[in-house]
């Protein structure tokens, strides 16, 4: 296997009390779309600024490309963190140029990028002036100068229009396509769900689950089931083997799975047993529901 | 805001003459001895009279280099820059070489307005004349890099300009007095200001001279030397400071 793209290894970081990051530890492979979930103030920035050496790390380390960090292995790194920074007194194609600078790219990217994202008319107004979605798609731009490798996108759709978020999303899922790795930090579930193969969910500066958002989404499907003999139904559930846990919610029997189940099979084989149903609905789990059980669970 | 204190350097070299004479006769008008009228110009001493004078600027130049630093902090335009692949390192180089270039220009206008001056006012030029007291010249750039070095350090350290043009002027017109105060003379020469400041002695004037004070001519070298090692330290504990501190 080749060598991941980032290696985290048991990361913390406290500010003051508080524990901002607490034993994180992840690894990321080359082509993956990574979301990183999270309430507010759960360390989604903060690792990323640690990743980005704008913070430094109390413990624990990080590999970027199999190698210790250094500003070469982030010249291969697109970033957009927070909120987008430029000198406010000077024109985009001028910040840009600092970008490309900086990255050793050449200036003839500029005019592309610009274009990409819809500015180019106004490449030579200062940044100052510009509007809030404007803004965004500029920082957009200049995570996409010298061609990265990897992009960090920290809540890229934040304050931004329905269309813009699409066009945003778009640009992400197009990104992914490019063969490039991104690692996108949201408290938007809908947004991870959509654009993300794989997920960390963090609570705290916790990890409190990481995998596949597919497998996420599978493992925790639920099977919903009613019949007008219910004791009979009760028993019958006993004989399946991907049955975690039930109960009785009002007059529905709710069964979760640990496996992927066919709603028709499990009606076929009670059928057979002379149970009929008068209601079956196989309800695979939102990650939103996911992740709010997760939180739950761990009382917080 | 450069462009405004290059302006008031050159004014405040090719005005002095004039209001130091004025303000001369208006003196003698009323004093019963009559007092020579001589001019600030001349080489040699034109290099130490204006290094000297222009010393009282170097506190704009210092506010220059904090406005520059505390900027990148209020615009997290570091973190960007950092973000983007720049090194701490590199942006903390890339400062410094902003103080070298902002010393070093206003150390090469000292040296034109000096050497146009001096034509012009001394009666028989020659070159020995010129280079004689030229010390002053090196000693100038030395004094402004102390002195910016100074600020760079409070402005990595405070980030934010007004608080940092609070400590700057608080450090330099009050703390210093009071830690110089509580120390020997011998140990008070050697805090920051302190040694800026002797690095080019107020000039001896034909004034000072007839009531008996006498002033250093020259620049003397532990001076220099302390001044170097301050720069050193400032810009050292800089980037010390950076290798662990978030941005």
């Amino acid at each position: 296997m080749s060598t991941p793209v980032l290696e985290i290894n048991h990361l913390s970081k406290s500010y003051g009390k508080l524990k901002a990051l607490d034993d994180l530890s992840l690894t990321i492979n080359k082509g993956e779309v990574f979301g990183i979930l999270g309430p507010n103030g759960s360390g989604k920035t903060t690792t990323l600024s640690i990743l980005l050496d704008i913070l430094k790390a109390d413990t624990g380390e990080y590999l970027w490309f199999g190698k210790k960090p250094d500003s070469h292995a982030r010249r291969r790194i697109g970033a957009l963190l927070e909120q987008p920074i430029f000198y406010p007194y000077l024109s985009a194609v001028k910040n840009l140029q600092i970008v490309a600078d900086i990255r050793g790219a050449s200036y003839d990217e500029i005019d592309e990028a610009l274009r990409t994202i819809g500015l180019i008319e106004r490449k030579n107004s200062k940044y100052k002036t510009y509007s809030l979605g404007m803004k965004q798609r500029l920082a957009l731009a200049a995570s996409l100068i010298g061609k990265p490798e990897v992009l960090i996108l920290d809540e890229p759709t934040n304050g931004l229009d329905p269309r813009s978020i699409a066009e945003i999303r778009n640009l992400i899922i197009d990104i992914a396509n490019k063969g490039l790795t991104v690692l996108l930090a949201s408290h938007l579930l809908d947004e991870v769900q959509k654009t993300c193969s794989h997920v960390v969910i963090l609570n705290k500066g916790k990890s409190l689950h990481s995998g596949r958002v597919d497998d996420v989404l599978n493992s925790s499907s639920k099977l919903e089931l009613k019949s007008d003999n219910m004791d009979a139904l009760s028993n019958a559930i006993k004989q399946f083997d991907f049955i975690g846990d039930s109960k009785l919610e009002k007059d529905l029997l709710v069964l979760s799975l640990t496996k992927e189940v066919e709603a028709a099979e499990v009606n076929k084989i009670l059928s057979e047993q002379g149970i009929y149903l008068s209601h079956i609905a196989l309800k695979k789990r939102s990650l939103e529901s996911y992740f709010l059980e997760l939180l739950s669970e761990k009382n917080v | 805001m450069l462009g405004i204190y290059f302006a008031l350097l050159l004014m405040v070299f090719f005005g002095v003459e004039k209001f130091v004479n004025q303000a001369l006769e208006n003196a003698s008008s009323s004093a019963p001895v009559t007092m020579p009228s001589f001019s600030l110009y001349a080489f040699p001493y034109v290099w130490q009279n204006l290094a000297f004078l222009a010393g009282f600027l170097k506190i704009f130049l210092a506010l220059i280099v904090l406005f520059f630093i505390t900027n990148e902090f209020t615009n997290k335009t570091v973190r960007q820059n950092v973000m983007n692949g720049m090194s701490r390192n590199q942006f903390i180089l890339s400062k410094l070489l902003f103080i070298l270039l902002l010393s070093f220009f206003s150390t090469i206008i000292l040296f034109l307005s000096g050497i146009t001056l001096g034509m012009l006012n001394t009666e028989e030029v020659t070159s020995v004349l010129i280079l004689q007291k030229a010390e002053f010249i090196p000693a100038y750039f030395l004094e402004l890099l102390t002195f910016s070095s100074m600020a760079m350090l409070i402005g990595f350290l405070v980030k934010r300009s007004g608080l940092a043009i609070g400590a700057l002027a608080l450090y330099y017109y009050i703390l210093e007095y009071i830690i110089a105060f509580s120390l020997p003379e011998s140990a008070a020469k050697y805090l920051p200001v302190e040694a800026m400041g002797n690095l080019i002695d107020i000039p001896n004037s034909a004034l000072m001279k007839m009531v008996g004070v006498d002033f250093r001519e020259n620049v003397s070298i532990p001076d220099a030397i302390t001044c170097l090692v301050y720069c050193c330290i400032f810009i050292g504990l800089i980037f010390l400071l950076y290798k662990r501190k978030d941005l």
